[in-house]
């Protein structure tokens, strides 16, 4: 493989992957659990987030030239590194669908009422695969361009509710328990995973050891990002309509008006910047299941793999009834998540330990 | 040959560029910004017919008519009323005729009777030739009657549709909602672009509650925090805004006055303008009137074994605007502002004071938002008191501490 990237491009691969379309409603679900307390539930859960960059980066420093996938066979043995990779298959075609889908319903709810729901997945994927087949230093230089767009979105976002902040709404502080902080702050695992597309795009990296610094800033900045929407959503609405609103942060543009009318329906510029938000994270998740797939039937047949997952994309978007069933699908997501976080990432770093021991024994 | 199959692929290429331009002519979404009906304000009244008085009879009635449709379900509960303005393309006039412009209607107020606010949404289709769109709606007027039966009900739709905006101004009208939209203002094009623009005088008297869209109601109502709502009176060209309707849960259950309402303000922290006027302290009959820069007011819970009180601190400084006393006032005097600063602390308490004695007796129901304060606060004490928080918001005493500072004193000595 090329080696065509420099440290410096990691960091959009780590905004774009952990920032997707689920910003929109995540503010509802930590809120659901930690009640005023979900700025916390953020904080703690960028413990999650440091410890997924830092895993990734590690595994990989530990394992030069092979990408995650490969690493989970090295580690885990052939068969259950087989196994893991087609688990990882799954909750990665799972996770492009469900987030494709639930895109499209934004888009849909807010935007362009009666374009088709097939027509609006198909805009998001063409450019996506398309994108993909160009190679890594395309995608690289796509993410590259959008993620201006997007920090600067919601920095806008940020400045223009400020009107309507009102602080006392964090109030009463800690109060109501450590667990509730913590299963909020759970929610944040799906997007977090998104982080191991570094896994993916290291192989590529000419100079692996100056990434570190990069992949600590991006995570940082992906943690901003969340704390501030979650913090936004707490102080403009409180919690108790927070819970009640299933997309708070469209709301919360939708609630935006000045004195002036200068800003009248914000809520269509910001789902213009969702789009590129959405579209993104579909790359960067796109990257990591050809690589995987690769990887499981040791092949090098490009162009079979990557338009090969079109219609199975496609079948996943359009399987659930409705947006109830969607968000239990998506919830489902989350648990393949954490177990990929908690359980397999951590096997995969104690096996390496283990078999540097045995080299040096 | 080879020049000819450069010609063809040419061709073909020509010919898809030509083909693509059919997708180019624009989403599924489209529609023309001219055939939209743009819907400024909706009145919401009571399904009843209403009198009104010079009409003739028969024309009364074959104007009612109209207002009617049959439901799927239920049966008429309440009267919506829509106003979309007559944009002026649609009313060249033809030529001749004085010049001088005839008062005509400026805008459409459409009236039918219907119980589910979406169904008559969809009857509106049936008069309306431009299909109406409420992204651009500003008011929400909701008469006496209908808000005493609650609220939620209506306000529904207007929460849950994509269209309508959180910023959305919301009012109570004692008499007929759709009256309020009727009126023809004098400077303004239509009624409801008119009324939205009236709470922004809250910067120059809190007598008008201004923070009062959709999206506080709806925050109040799932909070479980009893809030108000400002009330209109309206004349056949003019509307006023001032006063409060009070709301439990989401039915009204009375009505506060524009004083009390300025000391409801206070106490809420949400002056952000306005007046106090106090005895001049020299001389008997003489007043004397201050303008607020800036008030803060902070409300602390303190329970004491089984009684809650609510410290309420007043930090607020203010202008002398007006003295009576022209002939001999000296107001650049030290003692003279001290004196004043205190009647100013005197007065601001004993309002605050009687204010809630007057809703706690009055109504017992907390407009103060002393729940929240308790919430966060005290949040262990609010837990046990949560159940009951209407008895104990009733009895509870409040102590006020005002501290009052005068900055300014005009142009004369």
């Amino acid at each position: 493989m090329k080696k065509e990237l420099n440290g410096v491009d990691v960091l959009s691969f780590v905004i774009h992957g952990a920032i997707g379309v689920r910003l929109l409603t995540l503010p509802r679900d930590i809120i659901e659990h930690a009640n005023n307390n979900g700025w916390i539930s953020v904080l703690v859960s960028g413990l999650i987030a440091f410890y997924l960059g830092f895993a990734f980066y590690w595994l990989c420093i530990k394992h030069p030239g092979l990408n995650i996938s490969q690493i989970v066979e090295v580690t885990l043995g052939k068969l259950l590194g087989k196994i893991i990779m087609v688990g990882i298959f799954v909750y990665i075609i799972l996770s492009i669908g469900l987030s494709l889908r639930s895109t499209a319903m934004s888009i849909k709810v807010f935007l362009l009422d009666t374009t088709p729901l097939l027509v609006l997945i198909l805009i998001m994927i063409i450019p996506t695969v398309y994108a993909v087949s160009k190679g890594i230093k395309t995608m690289s230089i796509v993410l590259d361009i959008l993620l201006p767009i997007v920090l600067l979105a919601i920095a806008m976002l940020v400045g223009l509710s400020y009107k309507k902040i009102e602080f006392q709404n964090l109030r009463p502080v800690f109060y109501g328990g450590v667990t509730p902080v913590i299963r909020g702050s759970l929610n944040l695992v799906h997007p977090y995973l998104g982080i191991g597309i570094i896994g993916y795009i290291f192989p590529s990296i000419n100079n692996p050891k100056s990434t570190k610094k990069w992949i600590f800033i991006g995570t940082a900045i992906s943690l901003a990002i969340y704390f501030l929407m979650v913090i936004l959503t707490i102080l403009v609405f409180g919690p108790e309509e927070s819970k009640i609103l299933v997309w708070p942060t469209v709301s919360l543009s939708k609630a935006i008006q000045l004195e002036t009318e200068l800003f009248e329906r914000l809520e269509s510029l910001f789902m213009a910047v969702w789009i590129p938000v959405a579209f993104t994270t579909l790359l960067t998740f796109y990257y990591s299941s050809i690589l995987n797939l690769k990887a499981l039937f040791n092949t090098n047949k490009d162009h079979l793999i990557i338009y090969g997952q079109i219609p199975l994309i496609i079948i996943i978007a359009l399987f659930p009834g409705n947006i109830v069933e969607l968000y239990k699908y998506l919830n489902w997501v989350n648990i393949m998540a954490m177990f990929l976080t908690f359980i397999v990432i951590p096997s995969m770093i104690f096996m390496t330990l283990i078999r540097k021991r045995r080299m040096t024994q | 040959m080879i020049f000819r199959k450069r010609v063809y692929t040419k061709i073909i290429f020509i010919s898809l560029c030509l083909l693509m331009l059919l997708l180019q002519t624009g989403c599924w979404d489209y529609r023309e910004t001219e055939d939209r009906g743009y819907v400024l304000g909706i009145a919401i009244d009571v399904a009843e017919p209403l009198p009104r008085g010079s009409d003739d009879l028969e024309e009364y009635f074959s104007e009612r008519e109209i207002e009617k449709m049959p439901l799927q379900k239920g049966s008429p509960k309440y009267a919506y009323t829509i106003q979309i303005p007559i944009i002026p393309q649609a009313r060249i006039k033809p030529e001749g005729g004085g010049g001088g412009a005839v008062d005509e209607d400026r805008a459409w107020d459409i009236t039918i009777t219907g119980n589910s606010f979406f169904e008559v949404n969809r009857e509106f289709a049936t008069r309306l030739d431009y299909p109406a769109f409420y992204e651009h709606l500003q008011v929400v007027v909701i008469s006496e009657e209908v808000a005493r039966e609650g609220i939620t009900e209506i306000l529904d739709f207007l929460l849950r549709d994509h269209e309508i905006r959180r910023k959305t101004r919301v009012f109570i009208t004692p008499g007929e909602a759709k009256a309020v939209l009727d009126v023809i203002p004098r400077i303004e094009d239509y009624s409801s672009l008119y009324l939205v623009k009236l709470p922004r005088g809250a910067e120059k008297t809190s007598r008008i509650a201004h923070l009062t869209d959709l999206g506080v109601v709806s925050q109040n109502i799932h909070s479980k925090l009893p809030f108000t709502l400002p009330r209109v009176i309206s004349t056949k060209d003019e509307i006023k805004d001032a006063g409060v309707a009070i709301f439990k849960e989401d039915e009204m259950v009375g009505w506060l006055g524009e004083i009390d309402t300025i000391w409801a303000k206070w106490i809420r922290d949400l002056a952000i303008g306005g007046l106090v006027v106090v005895d001049s302290p020299n001389e008997e009959g003489k007043l004397l009137a201050v303008e607020i820069v800036k008030v803060n007011t902070k409300v602390r819970p303190l329970v004491v074994k089984d009684k809650i009180i609510m410290n309420i601190d007043v930090e607020g400084t203010f202008n002398i605007i007006e003295e009576m006393r022209t002939g001999e006032s000296n107001v650049f005097d030290e003692e003279y502002i001290e004196e004043v600063e205190e009647l100013i602390q005197e007065k601001i308490e004993r309002e605050i004071k009687d204010t809630v004695a007057f809703v706690q007796e009055e109504f017992g129901v907390d407009i103060f938002h002393f729940a929240l304060a308790m919430k966060r606060y005290a949040p262990r004490e609010w837990e046990k008191y949560e159940q009951e928080w209407d008895d104990v918001f009733s009895n509870l005493e409040v102590e006020v501490s005002v501290d009052a500072q005068i900055r300014l004193v005009g142009l004369m000595r």
